[in-house]
């Protein structure tokens, strides 16, 4: 699948992009009215001839500068954020002084100054460098910070849709309801209860996940939501709770276990042919609490897609994070024939 | 018609059996539960076509399907799944039988109508539609009309001669008819490695490279007491491979 190159890729901008390049030339121009201005106190014909040369030695210089960079897109498209700048701002700065030193040429050559060298080329040169240091910096910073919030808003689009997609994960939702219509006719009334779990799980993947839970809370959508697939996958799953001295009243960000478990089952459980016990630990340790789960890895790995599992975790850590930041940990590890996630975080009471 | 119903879920079984019940007219020859079942399954009670889920323990329904193309007469395959997004656009687009979950009585039987039988080429393409297009997990092997499984892990080398290669395992010698060449796309670099115009080994089962005293190199396999020959060509990517 040929996905859009994922924002951030790119630090830096196409400065040599068509928009860009025009948005480079009106800025000189600009600054060649600015300094118009700036310099005349009444609008006469001096004015205009201040005008009319100051206008072309800003388009000499803006073209030059988007030769330049152009030239330079392919070096410079690789370098990091700050390396980059620097690169461009110092580009921009030789094509000023190159620019400057063109502008000289052509007046010499045109006939309208009488030497190459005149009294006042290094004092040209001085302010030319001068003014455009601090025209490019600004213009930089501009280009940068308008390239970032268009990548921030398209960024942020895929990643509400990747969280959506972690939480209610459509194989699981499908495949359930499969097995609750198979048990409309052979068992009404544990279809009945599976509904019910449904209903519950679904109710909670949709709230809002920001929230702190009691941790029993948690624990009863992790149990339903374990009923729903031991109905798909019968004895091929197995479960293995072990609480020991955690706070009833303790409080966890919502969906921290469930999503964890469907990871287990998904990529652990469900591809074995006999599938396996999945173990759920959770105990106290000072202020701290411990979250251990632990599937056995499937005999053969070649089953496709596994882009959910990170999806899921990296959720779970943000969240972490932005309740305990530092304080929370999550590791995963292999050890044997056994994947483990393994959750610490500081014991909060409601 | 003759159906063999392939899922890893009992549910999932026990619906198409019921819906296939009140439609009439059919019978359910047996059930698996894996792609491998499905096509020892399908050798022997000989269905004329599979409901058939993707998504299984070990051998997925795509894989199986490929394998059972090498039967003599190859059952229709009606393929059942829950969700699978790349699966489903490849499907659409090469007109290949689907259900989806939870599968409605009507549309079953309207399958089951115009089963379709399945090509090689359309398996390839849907594959390839795959986010991460798989390698087979087995060999199939055709024996008097009968399909003989042997899984990918087992194989010690694949030895080309000029019409079949041989696939040698520990203990037993088949020939299939394939292309070394593709045999290495399939598999890739990782698992086998070529050490002759004729040979693809898995590296897995590498036990040692040495001089024969003829100055060529040769290759020792666990589990196999002859020495492979490594030609000129490939002596060099050998030794490469053998340093890391």
């Amino acid at each position: 699948m040929n996905k859009p190159k994922s924002p951030g890729q790119d630090f830096l901008p196409d400065f040599a992009s068509l928009s860009n390049a025009l948005r480079i030339i009106f800025l000189a121009l600009i600054i060649a009215v600015i300094i118009t201005i700036g310099r005349n106190a009444t609008f006469d014909e001096r004015a205009w001839q201040d005008l009319n040369l100051l206008t072309a030695f800003a388009l000499m210089i803006s073209f030059v500068s988007v030769i330049v960079l152009k030239l330079a897109h392919p070096f410079i498209r690789r370098l990091s954020l700050v390396n980059g700048s620097i690169v461009v701002f110092l580009l921009l700065l030789c094509a000023i002084g190159l620019g400057t030193e063109l502008v000289i040429f052509g007046l010499y050559d045109l006939g309208l100054i009488s030497t190459r060298w005149p009294s006042w080329h290094v004092a040209l040169l001085a302010r030319s460098l001068l003014i455009g240091a601090i025209i490019s910096a600004l213009g930089l910073r501009y280009l940068i910070v308008s390239h970032r919030a268009e990548a921030d808003s398209r960024s942020e689009q895929e990643a509400r849709l990747q969280a959506l997609q972690s939480r209610i994960r459509p194989h699981f939702l499908f495949n359930s309801m499969n097995s609750i219509a198979s048990l409309t006719r052979s068992d009404p009334a544990r279809a009945e209860t599976a509904l019910q779990d449904l209903a519950d799980l679904f109710r909670v993947l949709l709230a809002d996940a920001r929230n702190l839970v009691p941790i029993s809370a948690e624990r009863e959508i992790s149990r339903q939501y374990l009923e729903i697939e031991k109905l798909r996958l019968g004895d091929r799953l197995k479960v293995s709770w072990n609480v020991s001295n955690v706070p009833r009243s303790a409080l966890i960000p919502a969906l921290t276990l469930q999503p964890l478990l469907e990871n287990a089952i998904y990529h652990g459980i469900e591809p074995r042919f006999n599938g396996g016990t999945l173990k759920i630990e959770l105990w106290a340790e000072g202020d701290y609490l411990s979250v251990l789960i632990s599937n056995p890895l499937p005999e053969t790995q070649n089953h496709r897609s596994s882009k959910g599992n990170k999806i899921a975790q990296e959720n779970i850590r943000q969240r972490l994070n932005t309740h305990f930041g530092s304080a929370a940990t999550m590791q995963t590890f292999e050890e044997g024939k056994q994947y483990h996630v393994k959750l610490k975080m500081p014991i909060v009471r409601g | 018609m003759k159906v063999l119903i392939v899922d890893d879920e009992k549910l999932a079984r026990d619906r198409l059996r019921e819906l296939l019940t009140e439609i009439g007219g059919h019978v359910i020859v047996g059930q698996a539960m894996n792609g491998n079942e499905a096509v020892e399954r399908a050798a022997e009670l000989k269905p004329d076509v599979l409901l058939m889920d993707i998504r299984m323990p070990g051998m997925d329904g795509l894989e199986a399907a490929m394998h059972l193309m090498g039967l003599e007469t190859p059952p229709s395959v009606i393929f059942t799944t829950a969700y699978d997004q790349h699966a489903l656009h490849a499907f659409e687009v090469n007109a290949v039988d689907y259900l989806l979950k939870p599968i409605r009585k009507e549309r079953l039987s309207l399958a089951l109508e115009k089963a379709h039988k399945l090509t090689l080429k359309q398996l390839q393409q849907i594959n390839q539609a795959q986010e991460q297009p798989s390698a087979r997990t087995h060999i199939s092997v055709h024996l008097r009309g009968n399909i003989r499984l042997v899984p990918v892990q087992d194989i010690l080398y694949f030895m080309a001669d000029s019409k079949y290669v041989t696939v040698r395992t520990p203990s037993e010698e088949h020939l299939i008819e394939d292309s070394l060449v593709n045999l290495e796309k399939e598999f890739g670099e990782k698992a086998f490695l070529r050490i002759h115009r004729n040979a693809l080994v898995a590296t897995s089962y590498i036990k040692g490279i040495e001089k024969s005293p003829a100055g060529t190199w040769q290759v020792s396999l666990k589990g196999l007491d002859r020495k492979l020959d490594v030609s000129r060509r490939h002596a060099a990517s050998v030794r490469r491979w053998a340093r890391h």
